[in-house]
């Protein structure tokens, strides 16, 4: 099929009508588009535009009413101790979720990359968290981690330690959540790092082996530099995924105990659907949006650099 | 499968011309599971009950959801918004702020109805101003719950009554040790929640909030550092400490599974958290329920749930078909159904005397301890609760609070530093009001 459209186009090349076969062709990509590019223009590109603007204003207590205050809710946001313990809490969170995920991720993916019996269903199994919707997940997780009596201090118990606070206590709470989430995504990064490793060609393990290179060496030299643009795509996805996660701090916590699980995105959702403060929440928002922002260009060029491509 | 056309066809016509003589109002609610099932078996009947009005109702989640969606519609210059929304209680204040809202004190007066029919703490509580704003819905207050079982064993005997001091001698009976010292029974289990401190606040008679619980004049500040909230969080958090209490965290449910489970002999929950708890527990044990405590002298609760408002903006016609609506919620028979159906209490006078709801009483005398409770109450500023914006932040920060005294800050020191923050936000919401 694609080498026939290709044999096409290029015929067309050769044509002197090009120019109007072009405009033809520009008309039904766009016309192709347009369903999805609407929707992503109504719900993605306008209210992004829309927090932008909300930022610079404030609201009465219905919002029907907003006055423009420039940027006097940033100011304040600088100033609120509660925005930067939010801040802090984000990046802790991050800082737990995205290498514990990578290297589980990596050890399954590991293990289920060259085919083996049975290599479906362990696939299978690593992918099972990702099919499981975040409500679900959060359900089983409290069930498991209910701190009188919950699976998993019964089997702390059982095996004589003692049972752990684990969301009710400001300390364990938000790596708990951590661990839950990167337990939630691990499946998705095995997959992708799979993927990658089956990109690596096999001949290159063969030449190492015959050079004498043992499974350690093979791994660092050989596996880790071709995987390397996976791993940084992959890496990028957590880092991102991680600084907004919202469902199970929800459905687990509720920001609590002490504000300790009270993440950035979380406190934004407080502050406007819960505060009524939607200028505010705007613009912290904004501020998240220019992190990430910021983030995603500054991995692409340093860790870009460092990246190994083929 | 013409045939199946025809008749949805007929369906439709049908309801074309009884749409036309019905006026169709918008009911946005916040009941889920057993409680809207309730709550649509109330429409259902109004509906088939006479035919000048149609209510459409629709679950549109929790209250906050509710409030967010009602302020959605009404950015978008009132497309879509509702004839009638359930707001919870400490949304009165916002309410009555926001403009919204049609007093309904302004059409129980136009239609003739006589306001003193309204039992008084849920009159009192949605009273703003020196105007009743909403119809109180499904009305609540806090009881404790114990393992009749329990109370029993340790010889303790059952009281309807309890002061502070005499629920921690028993909490401490009932707390069962093993020889490492480690807890196996809890003697006591209360959820982390704002609602627990108000309560006992005004059941000591004591304000949540200054101008004697914003009833005389708008409230200015928060007074939960008042003795009362401070001897309660002290009792808690050294209870909590000692391995008397069990600290479950925020979530109601993971407390109340403990209780269900027998692994706590006392619980403080809700009044509507009745059905589900007796449903959990099952034939495990017997329980009882009793009033909620309070430090020297009994005063009486607050009430909790939530309140039916109607928004502005409509036509008479449309508005006089909410107050129909609003005058069958309002009838005993309609009370009397609701009641039975969900734990709540009524709200009008007159429905603990129907034959339905006394046989209901007797079956399950469980469902009798928040009605006593709510009319032995004083009725005064204290019991009527604090009405003040920003509620729902302020709750968050009590919570932290409550967080911090129970691994060991001085209640006193917790709930004057909260005090602090919550002074803020509260300045921060009348400021927004008079702008």
């Amino acid at each position: 099929m694609i080498n026939a459209k290709n044999s096409e186009r290029n015929l067309q090349k050769s044509i002197p009508v090009r120019q109007a076969g072009r405009l033809g062709e520009g008309l039904e990509v766009a016309l192709l588009l347009l369903p999805a590019l609407l929707l992503l223009l109504v719900f993605t590109v306008w209210p992004t535009l829309n927090a932008f603007w909300l930022s610079f204003h404030r609201e009465n207590l219905l919002g029907t009413e907003r006055d423009w205050v420039g940027l006097s809710n940033y100011a304040e946001m600088l100033r609120d101790p509660a925005f930067w313990r939010a801040v802090g809490a984000t990046f802790l969170f991050a800082a737990i979720v995205v290498p514990v995920q990578l290297v589980l991720g990596l050890l399954a993916a590991l293990m289920v990359a060259r085919p083996f019996p049975g290599v479906a269903l362990f696939r299978t199994l690593f992918f099972l968290t990702t099919a499981v919707p975040t409500a679900v997940a959060a359900v089983a997780w409290g069930w498991y981690l209910h701190p009188i009596g919950g699976t998993l201090n019964r089997w702390l118990e059982a095996v004589g330690l003692p049972a752990q606070p684990w969301l009710t206590s400001p300390e364990l709470a938000l790596p708990t959540l951590a661990i839950v989430t990167a337990w939630a995504g691990v499946g998705f990064t095995a997959i992708l790092l799979t993927a990658g490793l089956q990109q690596i060609p096999e001949d290159l393990y063969e030449a190492a082996r015959m050079d004498g290179a043992g499974a350690w060496t093979q791994f660092w030299r050989i596996t880790l530099p071709m995987l390397s643009p996976t791993l940084f795509l992959v890496a990028l996805l957590t880092v991102l995924t991680s600084l907004t996660a919202f469902g199970q701090i929800h459905l687990l916590t509720r920001g609590g105990p002490m504000e300790s699980t009270t993440v950035w995105i979380y406190r934004i959702y407080q502050d406007a659907f819960f505060n009524f403060r939607f200028s505010y929440a705007a613009a912290q928002s904004v501020a998240l949006f220019l992190v990430l922002l910021l983030l995603a260009a500054l991995q692409f060029r340093g860790l870009g650099r460092r990246v190994h491509y083929e | 499968m013409l045939r199946l056309w025809l008749i949805l066809a007929g369906i439709a016509l049908g309801g074309l011309g009884l749409a036309q003589q019905r006026i169709t109002i918008d009911f946005w609610h916040s009941m889920g599971g057993v409680l809207g099932e309730a709550t649509e078996a109330l429409v259902k009947d109004f509906n088939a009950a006479q035919n000048r009005v149609t209510v459409r109702s629709q679950f549109v989640g929790s209250y906050d959801d509710g409030l967010n969606k009602l302020r959605a519609a009404l950015q978008a210059g009132g497309q879509g918004r509702p004839n009638v929304i359930q707001v919870y209680d400490i949304g009165a204040r916002f309410m009555a702020d926001s403009g919204a809202v049609l007093p309904l004190e302004d059409l129980a007066r136009a239609n003739n109805f006589d306001l003193s029919q309204f039992v008084p703490q849920p009159r009192n509580y949605y009273t703003v101003d020196g105007k009743l704003y909403g119809l109180a819905f499904n009305s609540s207050n806090p009881i404790l719950y114990f393992n009749a079982q329990a109370l029993e064993q340790a010889g303790i005997p059952y009281r309807n009554t309890w002061s502070l001091a005499d629920l921690e001698a028993a909490a401490r009976k009932l707390t069962i040790k093993d020889a490492a010292g480690k807890t196996t029974r809890y003697g006591l289990s209360i959820p982390i929640d704002s609602w627990f401190m108000e309560q006992f606040s005004y059941n000591s008679g004591q304000y949540f909030c200054n101008n004697e619980n914003g009833r005389k004049a708008r409230a200015t500040e928060v007074t939960f550092n008042n003795p009362a909230a401070v001897a309660f969080l002290d009792t808690w958090a050294r209870l909590v400490r000692e391995g008397v209490a069990a600290n479950t965290g925020r979530n109601w449910a993971d407390s109340q599974s403990l209780f269900a489970q027998g692994q706590a002999a006392i619980a403080v929950y809700s009044t509507a958290s009745l059905t589900g708890v007796l449903r959990q527990v099952g034939n495990r044990f017997p329980v009882r329920t009793a009033f909620y405590p309070y430090l020297r002298e009994r005063n009486g609760t607050a009430i909790g749930g939530a309140a039916v408002y109607l928004i502005r903006g409509f036509s008479d016609e449309q508005n006089a078909a909410s107050w129909e609506f609003i005058r069958f919620l309002l009838r005993p028979e309609t009370q009397a159904k609701w009641i039975i159906g969900t734990g709540y209490f009524p709200v009008v006078k007159g429905v603990t005397e129907l034959p339905s709801v006394r046989q209901a009483y007797v079956r399950q005398p469980n469902y009798t301890t928040a009605v006593r409770q709510l009319e032995t109450s004083k009725v005064n500023t204290a019991s009527a609760g604090c009405l003040m914006g920003g509620f729902t932040e302020i709750r968050q920060i009590v919570q932290s609070a409550i967080e911090e005294a129970l691994r060991g800050k001085p209640a006193q020191q917790a709930l004057d530093e909260a005090k602090q923050r919550a002074d803020q936000v509260l300045a921060r919401y009348n400021a927004s009001v008079r702008q």
